[in-house]
């Protein structure tokens, strides 16, 4: 016990640290340094491909704190880290701890009382950021900023660096993205929120490094923010030297944890990891993939299926049963039926003989998913007004966000919406449901409501993961029934069955490749179909007819409809190959043409690859020439032409049509 | 005897008209075809091009209605499911008469009398609602055209209208717009054009009487289900050409029971060539009612400004008003000849509006009123930034003001979501102070307000810039009971009474007061001078409607060139924003310095390029890769200038310019070079720079 007593003495270093001039975390993946007396990180390098991160010692910065001074109507009061008395050091082989005691502005009469203990452990992939605070001063602190990059250098001019999520991009270099209104920021800024967003990316085509929070449920939002100092050279580009007009040039980086720490109270923050890596984003996300909750629900078989979907609205059984006839007729297996429930006296109604025509449906072999929405107490409701006033998510002045989105953290709100959802006789018949809530809604990231039995700003995502699951598990307990959602939290995935996507084309491969096996759905539109069906195929996704341009019925879509059959046939054909295969993005073949986009599959069975291939031009014929990393033989089909044929160097693809090369 | 004849001619014409089922109203542009079934536009040609707008007689369209009945059930109604209306000739006008509306489930007391009137400016429709029902009828459209075919050799078919200074866009084809509208009187006109011609469309109604909808909806034609969806259906725009837009007037009248309403008319009239000819029908009406503000003379002469925010809704404190000087100072020295003061107000910007006390944490109100009296000994001018258009929700005096919020249809108070300043948490939404949407319909209201804008006045500014003045947050009509305005109110109108008794205000208190507004639509110029953020890309639409009206445009970037010259080729004023207006003048002393280069040579040739008329693109031709260009013409005597601008931020362009005055003596000037040099057809423009072409 004595030895390792000394032994972890010896690792403890408690000195003073001023004879030091840096202080040093390194590992074969990054070094970064930190200044041995104000605690800031002078010097960040991703040794895997040399990108120093942060090479101007002269920009290193450590925390922020936002502080708002109550009594003297400051909100604005922002204590800077390296303006603080230097902090105690102490030093372990993989963690430097600094606690910086006593804070204070320029605004400040006098220094608060209050202590940030700022943790950094250095990981097998980068850093972690952690910490606690001690607030035994008289302000709130609204936010910490930890960690804070005082700079993220550009690692090569000659290309775009961007940063990105799970579901959109944007860029840094040349043409930073600036987000937010001129009038409230300084300087070109751009935000995100975690963990809705899931992670923030910041990669060029050959490396990068991922932020994101080490837990699948934070106690705080966290919100990471770049800013372009000291702003743009011309019209939305980024100056092109270090320096301009005296200023250095410099994107900073923060994670600025939401904590709303009140005095008297000492908090715990979510660390905060910074992983490093080469490669394309597939080996940053990897970073993500490794550490997030990759659990999945039991599915019910029938949605593993590369199954055709339809959207309708259905206000009574017997429009339901219509829809039905005509889609089995068109090759559709499954309907997502919206519209087929009121909200009478404050309780969920569904339409009349709508149960007795699910069942119609399902003998018809039709499965029907029904679209829900827990939260939004709907504008024609006729729940009490006085309990939508009250159970809304409020801001923190007590205004509502939304008039129509109810608290999902209330108990309330929870046990309501288990009593009223659970009770409906179509929703236990159906094959699933879909909810289509969006928690997010106008902001709604935090309530601060004290009369809904939470802590005011508390996430609101938090309340929604936990009824969702609960619904999931009492929905599920009816049969084999599918439980989706609406892609609003990757955390959503471990126990929804799959989700409805949205967003950008450029970002579907991104939820393919963080979430191989779960079901996701492609809406096609009439004027885009083709490209949204070709855009399935390429992503693995379930095409999800939602034709409505002048009529919802599929008779009067008739090429959409065909070529809708024709990919069905098809995947079912090459399922091994392009469906139950694993999704490897562009990895282990490249493929060159104009207009060309593609993705990999593996097939599970026998090891071989399959590149789906799609043109995505609208008029142009494009040559396709394609490799694989490790085979020489190949063969071509397509939902068009679905038997095999060689390929032979090379082919030309119809505008907006899509190609499978096989690897032999 | 004649007199027999004449009655008996009235008595008889109807009947006669009726037996020939169509009726062509006709002048030296169009040629529109009326039935007289049901009083549909089934035919409408532009005689000038030969057009033919709508191509078959089956798309044709009278009128539609959205009706709501005592009982809460709502319909869509046209006229092919009337009975056949009554219909009069005058002269050159038609009138329908639809007497007892019928909706699928009753017939309601509501007479429908829709005049087509045609004149030598275009086909007008007006006419009368009576609705003596219990149901609100709440949009009528009318007129409705039921077809717009995009003209032969079209590349690009657009729906554009005026908003914030220039144009807003929506491309009809070959891309798909689905459905959107322009609002009337608020954008002054729409065009409906491939910029070699178009429709004009607008409503003559500068007293802001009613709110109509210029909406246009794309749907599919009879062969779209053939084509749509397959493999070659994106080819040549196959798919896009089986669709058609249409365009209603919809007049958001929601007709209350037992109510009359007059409806303004809205003309609509094919022209021919570039959007310039279609504004210029713009032009021509407002000569008929425009009456341009008395303004102070040192805006009339080339001058520049500064944005500054002092404080902000998160009590960002930039500086004290104890400071103002000294940034006025720094004005002096870089030759700017005004500073926009924003968030001077308290709670900083956009919070406590429409309270207009100084806040007291930035000083007192002899201290800011003493401040702008020495920025003004030191010649700059101190233009306070005004808001009057929301309450901020969160203030302590949000019970007083909370009664003149305006409500919906639905009862519900218009509430707009805030802006977001500085902190992350507000930056993300968290903690944004929401505004309610004042009516300013509402008399009490307005007084009130001017209550609050007497305070700048009596802080001895010499002016203001009311920012938002241009829009209510989407809120057009309140339906508020209580604020003594007929049900609904017009937003839009109350405001304008707003601008014309601040006008007064000014005139008793300091008519030089100069009123800034933040992009005002053209009907506000009669009040207020222009501020504006554009870039280079845009057309100047309001600046070719009115050369002299004051405008000012943000430059925010170290070194933009291109912003400063395109404030030169519009003949606006620059307002430099450094640090998104936080920021003091010598931190991007680059663009600075080329801003007062620009000055300079707007200051050594003012007939030419600052008290000239100005033409946009017309009455010169300029080819060169990358190249902007705008011409003023001299008022004198016609002579030109031509504004010619690089906007490669990397390589030069060899300009190739003409005027077509044949024997013209040109020369050339630049910022940098500001003596004239002899200019022989062509001239090489260097990256983000310009040069002047002056006909001597």
């Amino acid at each position: 016990m004595r030895k390792i007593f000394f032994a972890w003495v010896a690792f403890i270093i408690a000195i003073s640290l001023s004879a030091q001039e840096k202080l040093l975390l390194e590992n074969e993946v990054l070094k970064a340094e930190f200044d041995a007396k104000n605690g800031s990180l002078v010097h960040f390098v991703n040794k895997q491909t040399g990108w120093e991160i942060i090479n101007r010692a002269s920009l290193g910065q450590s925390f922020e704190l936002l502080m708002p001074l109550a009594d003297k109507d400051l909100r604005f009061n922002v204590i800077k880290g390296i303006d603080q008395k230097n902090p105690v050091i102490e030093r372990q082989p993989d963690k430097i701890t600094f606690t910086w005691a006593g804070m204070r502005s320029e605004l400040m009469d006098a220094e608060e009382s209050v202590t940030f203990k700022g943790e950094v452990v250095l990981t097998p992939a980068g850093l972690e950021f952690g910490g606690e605070i001690t607030n035994q001063g008289k302000y709130p602190v609204e936010y910490v900023s930890w960690p804070f990059l005082g700079e993220v250098t550009v690692p090569d001019k000659g290309q775009p660096l961007y940063h990105s999520t799970r579901s959109d991009t944007r860029e840094l270099f040349p043409h930073f993205f600036n987000e937010h209104g001129y009038w409230g920021v300084d300087y070109p800024t751009s935000t995100y929120p975690l963990p809705e967003r899931s992670y923030v990316l910041v990669n060029n085509r050959e490396q990068g490094f991922i932020v994101y929070g080490k837990e699948s449920f934070p106690n705080n939002l966290l919100i990471t923010s770049f800013e372009l100092i000291p702003g743009f050279e011309i019209s939305n580009t980024n100056p092109a030297d270090d320096m301009m007009d005296g200023q250095a040039v410099r994107i900073q980086f923060k994670a600025n944890q939401i904590i709303y720490n009140n005095p008297g109270e000492k908090m715990t923050l979510n660390p905060v990891k910074i992983s490093l890596y080469k490669g394309s984003w597939n080996a940053g996300v990897d970073c993500y993939i490794k550490e997030k909750d990759n659990a999945t629900p039991h599915m019910p078989d029938w949605i593993k299926d590369p199954l055709t979907w339809q959207k309708v609205s259905a206000e009574n059984g017997d429009e339901l049963v219509q829809y039905a006839r005509e889609g089995l007729k068109c090759g559709v297996d499954v309907l997502q039926v919206r519209g087929w429930y009121r909200e009478v006296n404050g309780k969920i109604a569904e339409a009349p003989g709508l149960k007795d025509a699910i069942e119609t449906c399902q003998e018809l072999g039709m499965k029907i998913v029904l679209e829900t929405n827990w939260y939004a107490a709907s504008a024609k409701s006729q729940t009490d007004v006085n309990e939508i006033k009250r159970m809304a998510v409020k801001d923190p002045f007590g205004f509502p966000y939304d008039r129509s989105l109810l608290c999902p953290l209330s108990e309330y709100i929870e046990k309501k919406t288990i009593e009223s959802w659970t009770k409906l006789p179509s929703l236990l018949t159906a094959d699933g449901y879909i909810n289509t809530d969006n928690n997010h809604r106008n902001k709604s990231y935090l309530c601060f409501s004290n009369q809904h039995g939470h802590k005011p700003g508390e996430p609101t995502a938090n309340g929604t993961m936990i009824l969702d699951r609960k619904m999931a598990e009492i929905l599920k307990a009816y049969g084999e029934k599918a439980a989706m959602g609406f892609g609003f939290l990757d955390q959503q995935s471990a126990y929804y069955d799959g989700y409805q996507i949205s967003g950008s084309v450029s970002d579907f491969a991104k939820h393919r490749y963080m979430n191989p096996s779960t079901a996701i759905t492609l809406p096609v539109d009439v004027k885009n179909a083709r490209n949204d069906i070709n855009q399935a195929i390429k992503n693995r996704f379930i095409v999800n007819y939602d034709l409505q341009f002048f009529s919802t019925r599929l008779s009067d879509y008739p090429h959409i409809v065909l070529y809708g059959q024709k990919v069905e046939d098809f995947r079912k054909r090459y399922q091994e190959s392009v469906w139950n295969a694993e999704f490897m993005d562009t990895k282990g073949a490249v493929v060159e043409g104009k207009y060309l986009t593609y993705s990999v599959f593996k097939n599970k069975l026998n090891g071989k690859n399959a590149i789906v291939v799609v043109n995505t031009s609208n008029d142009q014929v494009t040559t396709v020439k394609a490799r694989f990393e490790n085979a020489s033989a190949m063969q071509i089909a397509s939902p068009e032409k679905p038997g095999m044929e060689p390929y032979q160097g090379g082919f030309d693809l119809l505008p907006l049509s899509v190609a499978v090369i096989f690897e032999q | 005897m004649k007199n027999i004849i004449e009655i008996l001619f009235f008595l008889f014409f109807p009947l006669i008209i009726q037996a020939q089922q169509t009726y062509t109203l006709e002048n030296k542009n169009l040629k529109a075809t009326i039935s007289l079934e049901d009083g549909s536009l089934i035919g409408l040609e532009s005689k000038l091009t030969g057009w033919n707008i709508i191509s078959q007689a089956a798309y044709g369209q009278s009128f539609e209605a959205n009706v709501k009945l005592g009982n809460g059930l709502f319909y869509i109604i046209d006229a092919e499911s009337q009975e056949k209306p009554k219909i009069t000739i005058t002269g050159e006008q038609l009138t329908f008469t639809w007497n007892k509306l019928k909706v699928p489930s009753a017939i309601i007391d509501a007479t429908f009398e829709g005049c087509i009137q045609i004149t030598e400016k275009g086909l007008v429709y007006s006419g009368t609602l009576k609705n003596n029902s219990d149901a609100t009828i709440e949009q009528l459209s009318w007129p409705y055209i039921g077809e717009v075919t995009v003209p032969a050799e079209t590349d690009r078919f657009l729906f554009q209208y005026m908003n914030y200074t220039k144009f807003n866009t929506n491309e009809l084809y070959p891309g798909f717009s689905g459905t959107g509208w322009s609002n009337l009187p608020e954008h002054s006109f729409t065009l409906i054009h491939n910029n070699k011609e178009g429709l004009y469309v607008s409503a003559y109604d500068y007293k802001l009487d009613e709110y109509v909808r210029c909406v246009y909806e794309t749907l599919p034609a009879e062969n779209y289900a053939a084509v749509a969806g397959s493999a070659d259906s994106k080819k040549n725009y196959v798919e896009r050409k089986q669709m058609r837009i249409r365009i209603k007037a919809a007049r958001m009248l929601y007709a209350q029971p037992k109510s009359v309403i007059t409806l303004v008319p809205v003309v609509f009239t094919p022209y021919a060539g570039t959007w310039h000819k279609g504004v210029d029908i713009y032009k021509e009406w407002r000569k008929t009612w425009f009456i341009e503000p008395h303004r102070p003379e040192w805006v009339k002469k080339v001058n520049t400004w500064q944005q500054l925010q002092i404080n902000s809704s998160e009590s960002r404190i930039n500086f004290k008003v104890k400071d103002l000087v000294n940034y006025a100072r720094e004005c002096r020295k870089y030759g700017v000849d005004a500073i926009q003061l924003t968030g001077w107000t308290w709670g900083g910007q956009d919070r406590g509006v429409p309270s207009h006390d100084v806040d007291p944490r930035l000083g007192t109100f002899d201290e800011l009123k003493k401040a702008i009296a020495e920025s003004d000994k030191l010649g700059v001018k101190i233009l306070l930034f005004t808001k009057f258009t929301w309450i901020d929700m969160t203030a302590d005096w949000y019970p007083k003001w909370s009664p003149y919020v305006a409500w919906n249809n639905q009862g519900d108070t218009c509430i707009h979501p805030g802006y977001n300043y500085n902190t992350y948490t507000q930056l993300m939404g968290i903690n944004t102070r929401r505004f309610g949407i004042l009516c300013m319909m509402d008399d009490g209201l307005r007084e009130n307000l001017q209550r609050e804008f007497q305070k700048c006045l009596d802080l001895g500014a010499p002016g203001m810039v009311y920012d938002e003045n241009q829009h209510h947050a989407g809120t057009m009509l309140c339906f508020n009971p209580n604020h003594g305005h007929p049900t609904p109110g017009f937003l839009y109108k109350g405001a304008d009474r707003l601008g014309r008794e601040f006008m007064e205000m000014c005139q008793k208190s300091n008519p030089d007061f100069l009123m800034v507004g933040e992009g005002p639509y053209d009907l506000q110029s009669q009040y207020y001078s222009t501020y504006t953020r554009a870039d280079y890309n845009h057309d100047p639409v309001l600046r070719y409607i009115d050369s002299g009206i004051p405008i000012a445009c943000a430059v925010t970037d170290h070194f933009d060139k291109n912003r400063i010259n395109m404030c030169l080729a519009c003949r606006y004023s620059i307002s430099y924003e450094p640090r998104n207006f936080k920021g003091h003048l010598w931190e991007f002393p680059r663009i600075v310095s080329y801003g007062q280069k620009v000055d300079q040579l707007r200051k050594r040739y003012p007939d030419y390029l600052w008290d000239a008329e100005f033409l946009d693109t017309n009455g010169a031709v300029v080819n060169g890769r990358d190249l902007k260009y705008t011409v003023f013409s001299r008022k004198t005597d016609g002579r030109k200038a031509v504004v010619v601008y690089n906007v490669n931020t990397k390589e030069s362009s060899e300009a190739l310019i003409s005027i077509g005055v044949p024997d013209a003596h040109l020369v050339v000037v630049s910022p940098e070079k500001q003596s004239p040099v002899n200019f022989d057809r062509s001239v090489t423009v260097e990256p983000q720079s310009a040069i002047v072409i002056l006909e001597k």
